[in-house]
């Protein structure tokens, strides 16, 4: 086992630190360095996709007047509540050994929570059974790879690409937000909170592990990424240049 | 697969094409195989100075976002009007074309290289095939 995959500590952060935390990881991937941290965030905000227009946001109602940041990610906009992140980078040499690592993360998902769960209520959405349900917000848009239960997505995962690494992060709905009503959790379907967003960060980590035949060990961000981090977060993720860019 | 002699390639997997005093930037076949379908697309303004192995766009496919490296620096003079939204006119993006064609009618941009600067640094056709062979491409 050569593969050595750092877990970082869990945080409960405001959406523009966990934006920069997460391209911080995509940086130290371009470097060599795999590394897994899980996620909440601080207060319900809304994130936009790369490319959305911050317009976008009249068109949510419930979520418009939310806090917002735009990922470094594509994909469309999310409302982070009642949710549990994840966020992974992979240097580029391990990054191209998975053709789909979104559909990869969303099955150790599903092993995690099918026990609780009848046969047949999980599945992941195959090639050409896309559908829009509507325009805006991920969790309305069943793309490939993504994964159902009873028919309700439950989780939405987006990439950023850069120098061959891959940083791919996405969104666990664990219960419904009423901030995206139309959307139930995890926990809403199973009627009954069967475990805890660190429990379940736990489970996923050590299965992601598994995948990767990689050894997982807890670590913090070194002084030069903290550093990174907080440059990141003055000069581009609180910023309207960027959160506003289109 | 055969990549074409005439170009000369970036190992980040963009192509450069001299024409006349300007060079043409495009992204690789390879590239376009591993986009699958692109949805959206950000290109520098022309005027914009760029620089040789930094980002210059970006492109989305799939919910994924990857930065697009300038094969040489100097100043953009030209984007591929097919592939944008055209507001005064209605007309939509054509980002097809890069899949169809990504070395002919789906280039990116045309730049004016910087005084002094060649082709000269970026890998031939056979030497980015043997990069893609090594990394069991």
């Amino acid at each position: 086992m050569s593969l050595r995959l750092r877990l970082l500590p869990y945080t409960v952060e405001g959406g523009p630190v966990q934006m920069a935390q997460d391209e911080s990881l995509l940086e130290a991937a371009v470097q060599g360095q795999a590394s897994l941290r899980f996620y909440q965030w601080s207060e319900p905000t809304l994130s936009l996709g790369y490319f959305q227009p911050v317009a976008m946001r009249q068109q949510l109602p419930a979520a418009s007047t939310l806090p917002y940041v735009r990922r470094p990610t594509g994909g469309a906009a999310i409302v982070h509540h009642h949710e549990l992140t994840y966020a992974f980078a992979l240097p580029p040499r391990l990054a191209f050994r998975q053709t789909s690592w979104i559909c990869l993360f969303h099955q150790l998902l599903a092993e995690v929570v099918a026990p609780v769960f009848a046969p047949g209520q999980l599945h992941l959405v195959a090639c050409g059974q896309e559908r829009k349900l509507g325009e805006i917000l991920c969790f309305l848009h069943h793309s490939a790879g993504d994964l159902l239960l009873q028919d309700n997505k439950i989780a939405g995962s987006a990439q950023r690409k850069h120098r061959g690494a891959l940083l791919q992060h996405g969104s666990i709905l664990l219960r419904r937000s009423p901030y995206a009503p139309q959307l139930p959790g995890i926990f809403d379907l199973a009627g009954r909170e069967f475990s805890t967003p660190t429990a379940l960060a736990e489970q996923l980590a050590r299965r992601f592990a598994q995948q990767l035949h990689a050894e997982l060990y807890p670590d913090t961000w070194t002084t030069a990424e903290q550093q990174r981090i907080q440059q990141l977060l003055a000069e581009k993720y609180t910023q309207p240049a960027w959160n506003d860019k289109r | 697969m055969s990549y074409p002699a005439e170009l000369r390639y970036t190992p980040t997997h963009e192509w450069a094409r001299s024409e006349g005093e300007l060079i043409v930037v495009g992204i690789t076949r390879f590239a376009v195989e591993q986009l699958t379908e692109p949805t959206f697309l950000e290109l520098p303004a022309v005027g914009t100075t760029v620089e040789a192995g930094k980002p210059f766009g970006v492109i989305e496919s799939v919910k994924s976002t990857s930065d697009l490296y300038a094969p040489l620096s100097g100043v953009v003079v030209e984007r591929n009007a097919e592939l944008l939204d055209d507001p005064a006119t209605g007309r939509k993006a054509n980002l097809a074309l890069i899949l169809e064609d990504p070395f002919g009618r789906g280039w990116l941009i045309k730049i004016r290289p910087a005084a002094g600067t060649t082709l000269d640094h970026l890998l031939t056709a056979e030497q980015y095939e043997a990069q893609l062979a090594s990394a069991g491409h």
